[in-house]
């Protein structure tokens, strides 16, 4: 009896050869079919919207909403008008796959955007390359997105080696501290901004004398910060989010650690003042957006979101998706068309667009160079400190 | 006995209608949640030998999982393993996991148990996530291959899926072989009651660690798959809320049986599906239906349903076989 | 040396919290042998009461009183909902119960309070003690003094009065206590509501340290069985202990060896002990019955 089953399952394993040859891959037949036909350009934004990152994740939805919302209201693009789906990946590989499946499959989408992490960013691009679909990366950093080769990647945003870069080259020129140690999330963000700045510090002529690695979600600190403090170093770099960053702040002034803080675009905005208190007085961080007076493009998004949303947008995860849509839109316009290879085409030679978070021109790999500033907290505010020309 | 052998003969032939449909499937989407539920599916039927039929309990089953696909994903992407030889490992390395795990652990019961495993589970997810010289750390392993059968690549996902679902069918026919046998007679006497089996001359040391070890080679096997499948593994999947929702599952569809462990995967799966345009409540109603499912139908869904439907049929002999299990499970005080 | 010393007070400092914790995990186990994976979740619900109380005028002491009397109630609900129905049942089926009330209670906070860490404002923030070059916080000298009064409080409470016998009668032999009169279904409800009341208050006392988010409980319930099993399970003196063991080994483990594997060789220290006392390092060896 068992052994006729097994038979009958080993041949049904061999009935997988006479299948239809064709693997489900479908090429661009499927998704350019739609662009011409449907009356609306749907853009897919995938990133967390429960969970720990809902906080970034649902400013990554409004950003982008906004924007969606103006260019309607002016007329939409090409006489269509842009539609946004919005979905939640959980912060979870397979289910980040998943949805961008759901996205390209169901909803046909004609562009891409997210998400919060490196990581399922990279996996997501591998479902979206396949159909050419044009995918926009406004948050994440790490420097391997745009060296996968795919040409349909647009990054707006700058990576990681720019973000410290301009960090480093900001200590070794305008401060005194020499001598610095890291405390870093033990993440793909954490690791990369640790490695990019200890590599770039040193080359400059500085000194980490001391590297800690802590998970996202720890909440005590103290064990690493006193073997920091043991080295005596003359300022302290925190390599990840305000969620842990804010508690090392408070932590390292319960154990007396008086240093100069750093960090990097976590603690832009309202809520490390929130979270960290007097703690992160004084701290200084580099900055992508900031709602700043004094120029015209961005004063006009900061009262359309705060009209919409209620709320300031102080950080650059609304932002970005905010330029990401107009820049697609103007990829779009440019290429005359919604369709995927033509846009992508377009969008590569775009040059010196004016976006909410500086000029954008991308290079033959995607990557956007958009200027990184610095900035403190002074009282209880952000203020930028260092705008490079 | 010739109402079981139909149903054996029934339930081959519709799984192996279920691998050549999978192979016509073409929406993307659907094949791809079909994909993650069969992988769920075999790692419940692991959790299942243990919990089910051994009686044990298991809280760090993630860590078997994690093993099988970082075995595969170092293999294939490291020392360039064929595919299938890393898919064998996988298994060989994840049920000598579970030996290890087992040696230590077998005089523990009930919350000790629990604990333990999850101390396992925690153990091996640190071990992925800070090892970083071996395992890659958070940034996990890219571009792990897909099997080659007679020439052509599996990485399409209607043939994956054809032979997840067709891995899936041969593993429960091993198991169910297994659980008929004398082996699986040993485990049910373990469960019922251990210190009767020794005395009845059961090895029960021995047939624990055989029911580890099993549970954790195929666990790796559902590893190897997932790898394979999603070409890409990272620390943060094998955590403590993956071994929870294995054990919920195999709980909710009726642990000790055959069934369950499938019914619970679909169900849930079903169940996350339908519960995605809710999103922010998703989490709150799938755990407010956990508890609900374990006060009112602890045995599991299949043992329930199947309960119901016997009275219905045959009054007389449901009777019969509740008050047979009556007896079984009466404390005695 | 002074590394050490600050190293040793940070432990001691964080164990004196898991004792409260764990304390209310094994009070709870003793009682009803229910492992109750939701532990960490009134520490939350703590943490969340004393919020809401200090946002609304309340001043943080009376906050953190009141949020024992908050994690109480909602203990008493869940446990009439989640747990008391299953008391006939298997002990597996409690545990599973647990971690659906576990799931419920976390993405229920978050949906109403948003995941995002919120502060809780402490008259000692900010503000820190130094002795001979160790720093501490005067917060945490709050979380040691009050939890270790509450420690005390309890084991009292435990030994000397007619509740605490009939806690101790109910724990040891359920059906004798019974027999003898004890009624161990309202036991059972008042062990339960004492157990989460004391992680309450200790959520309210973090929350000044830690920040509050929804999803704070879950390694707190980890660490917190990790005290019990060390301690004995059921053993209230092995509770407070074992809690400051393991802050000492988790901070030496961080401070010395490494702060990733942290968490891996506590538990590794975790099946040490399961393995060779699974009694846990203070409880007499008992014998099963057959």
């Amino acid at each position: 009896m068992s052994i006729a089953s097994t038979a009958v399952v080993g041949i049904s394993l061999l009935a997988g050869c006479a299948a239809p040859p064709k693997g489900v891959e479908q090429a661009a037949a499927g998704a350019s079919g739609n662009a011409e036909a449907a009356s609306e350009i749907k853009i897919g934004l995938v990133t967390q919207l429960s969970g720990g990152g809902a906080l970034y994740g649902k400013q990554m939805e409004h950003g982008a909403q906004l924007a969606v919302d103006e260019i309607n209201e002016a007329g939409g693009v090409l006489g269509k008008k842009l539609k946004l789906i919005a979905q939640d990946d959980q912060a979870n590989p397979s289910e980040s796959v998943k949805v961008t499946q759901r996205l390209v499959t169901e909803d046909r989408i004609d562009a891409w955007m997210g998400t919060l992490k490196s990581s399922d960013t990279m996996t997501d691009l591998t479902i979206t390359s396949k159909q050419n679909i044009p995918s926009f990366v406004p948050i994440a950093v790490a420097d391997k997105i745009t060296e996968l080769g795919y040409s349909n990647v647009f990054r707006n945003v700058s990576n990681n080696t720019m973000q410290v870069k301009a960090l480093v080259d900001y200590i070794l020129k305008s401060q005194p501290h020499k001598h610095v140690a890291i405390i870093s999330e033990n993440t793909d963000y954490g690791r990369g901004l640790s490695e990019a700045f200890t590599k770039a510090f040193t080359e400059g002529g500085g000194q980490v004398v001391n590297t800690e690695y802590y998970n996202v979600g720890q909440k005590e600190f103290s064990d690493q910060l006193t073997k920091i403090k043991a080295k005596q170093p003359d300022a302290i770099v925190i390599s990840g989010l305000v969620a842990e960053g804010a508690l090392i702040a408070k932590q390292a002034q319960d154990i007396g650690l008086k240093t100069q803080l750093y960090s990097y675009g976590g603690f832009m905005g309202s809520a490390p003042i929130k979270l960290g208190g007097q703690a992160v007085e004084g701290l200084i961080h580099s900055e992508y957006f900031t709602p700043v007076k004094g120029d015209k493009k961005i004063e006009a998004f900061v009262d359309a979101y705060q009209k919409k949303y209620g709320e300031i947008p102080d950080s650059y995860y609304s932002a970005a998706t905010y330029d990401a849509v107009y820049l697609y839109a103007e990829g779009v316009k440019k290429a005359g068309s919604a369709e995927g290879a033509k846009v992508n085409d377009s969008l590569r030679a775009i040059k010196d667009f004016a976006g909410v978070m500086g000029g954008v021109s991308f290079d033959e790999k995607g990557q956007a160079s958009t200027k990184v500033w610095i900035g403190q907290i002074k009282d209880g505010k952000q203020e930028v400190i260092y705008r490079p020309e | 006995m010739n109402h079981k052998r139909t149903l054996l003969l029934f339930s081959t032939v519709l799984g192996i209608i279920c691998v050549v449909a999978s192979l016509y499937m073409q929406n993307l989407y659907l094949l791809r949640v079909s994909t993650l539920a069969v992988i769920s599916a075999i790692l419940a039927v692991a959790v299942n030998l243990l919990v089910g039929y051994t009686g044990q309990i298991s809280l760090g089953h993630a860590g078997f999982f994690g093993i099988g696909a970082y075995t595969t994903a170092l293999l294939t992407t490291e020392l360039h393993w064929s595919v299938w030889f890393a898919f064998a490992a996988a298994f060989v390395v994840s049920a000598f996991a579970g030996l290890l795990l087992g040696l230590p652990t077998t005089k523990l019961k009930g919350h000790f148990l629990g604990i333990a495993t999850m101390g396992f589970g925690i153990i091996v997810n640190v071990v992925l996530n800070n090892w970083t010289e071996l395992t890659q750390g958070p940034m996990g392993i890219r571009n792990i291959p897909a099997p080659e059968l007679f020439g052509i690549s599996l990485q399409y996902e209607n043939y994956y899926l054809s032979f997840a679902v067709a891995s899936l069918l041969l593993i429960l026919l091993l198991v169910y072989l297994v659980v008929n046998s004398a082996i699986g007679r040993a485990w049910k006497g373990i469960k019922r009651d251990e210190i009767t089996a020794e005395v009845s001359g059961i090895n029960v040391y021995g047939y624990k660690l055989l029911a580890f070890s099993a549970s954790g080679g195929i666990a790796g096997i559902a590893g190897a798959l997932y790898a394979s499948f999603m070409t890409f593994v990272s620390p943060e999947t094998f955590d403590l809320n993956q071994s929870i929702t294995i054990v919920t599952t195999v709980v909710l569809g009726g642990a000790g049986t055959l069934a369950g462990p499938l019914i619970g995967t679909g169900i849930l799966t079903l169940i996350s599906e339908l519960l995605r345009d809710f999103q922010e409540l998703r989490l709150i109603i799938y755990g407010a239906v956990l508890v609900a499912l374990i006060v009112f139908m602890p045995q599991g869904i299949y043992p329930f349903l199947k309960e119901r439907i016997q009275k219905r049929l045959s009054p007389s002999k449901a009777a019969i076989n509740q008050e047979r299990r009556g007896i079984d499970e009466r404390d005695i005080a | 040396m002074s590394e050490l010393a600050q190293t040793i007070v940070n432990g001691l400092a964080v164990g004196t919290l898991y004792s409260l914790i764990a304390l209310g995990l094994t009070l709870i186990y003793g009682v009803m042998n229910l492992s109750n994976f939701a532990q960490g979740e009134f520490a939350m619900i703590g943490g969340f009461a004393a919020l809401y109380l200090v946002n609304h005028g309340v001043s943080y002491p009376v906050a953190v009183i009141l949020s024992f009397g908050v994690a109480g109630i909602i203990g008493f609900i869940v446990h009439l909902l989640a747990y008391h129905p299953l008391r006939k049942s298997e002990h597996i089926n409690m545990m599973l119960s647990s971690l659906g009330v576990s799931l419920f209670l976390v993405n229920l906070a978050q949906y109403l309070f948003s995941p995002n860490p919120q502060v809780v404002d402490s008259p000692l923030a900010g503000r820190n003690l130094e002795v001979f070059g160790i720093f501490i916080s005067q917060q945490r000298i709050l979380i040691v003094a009050v939890s270790l009064v509450l420690c005390g409080l309890t084991y009292m409470l435990l030994e000397y009065t007619r509740f605490g016998r009939a806690v101790r009668a109910a724990s040891l032999d359920p059906d004798t206590a019974t027999l003898y009169g004890i009624p161990t279904r309202r036991i059972s409800f008042m062990t339960f509501v004492l157990g989460v009341a004391l992680t309450g208050v200790a959520g309210a006392l973090i929350a000044p340290v830690y920040n509050i988010y929804p999803y704070m409980g879950v390694s707190l319930t980890t660490k917190a069985f990790v005290v019990v099993v060390l301690g004995g399970m059921g053993n209230v003196v092995g509770a407070i202990v074992g809690g400051l063991i393991v802050g000492l080994i988790e901070s030496l483990a961080g401070g010395y060896i490494s702060s990733g594997f942290q968490d891996a060789i506590v538990f590794g220290v975790l099946f040490l002990v399961l393995v060779f006392r699974p009694q846990g390092i203070l409880t007499k060896v008992q014998g099963e019955k057959v």
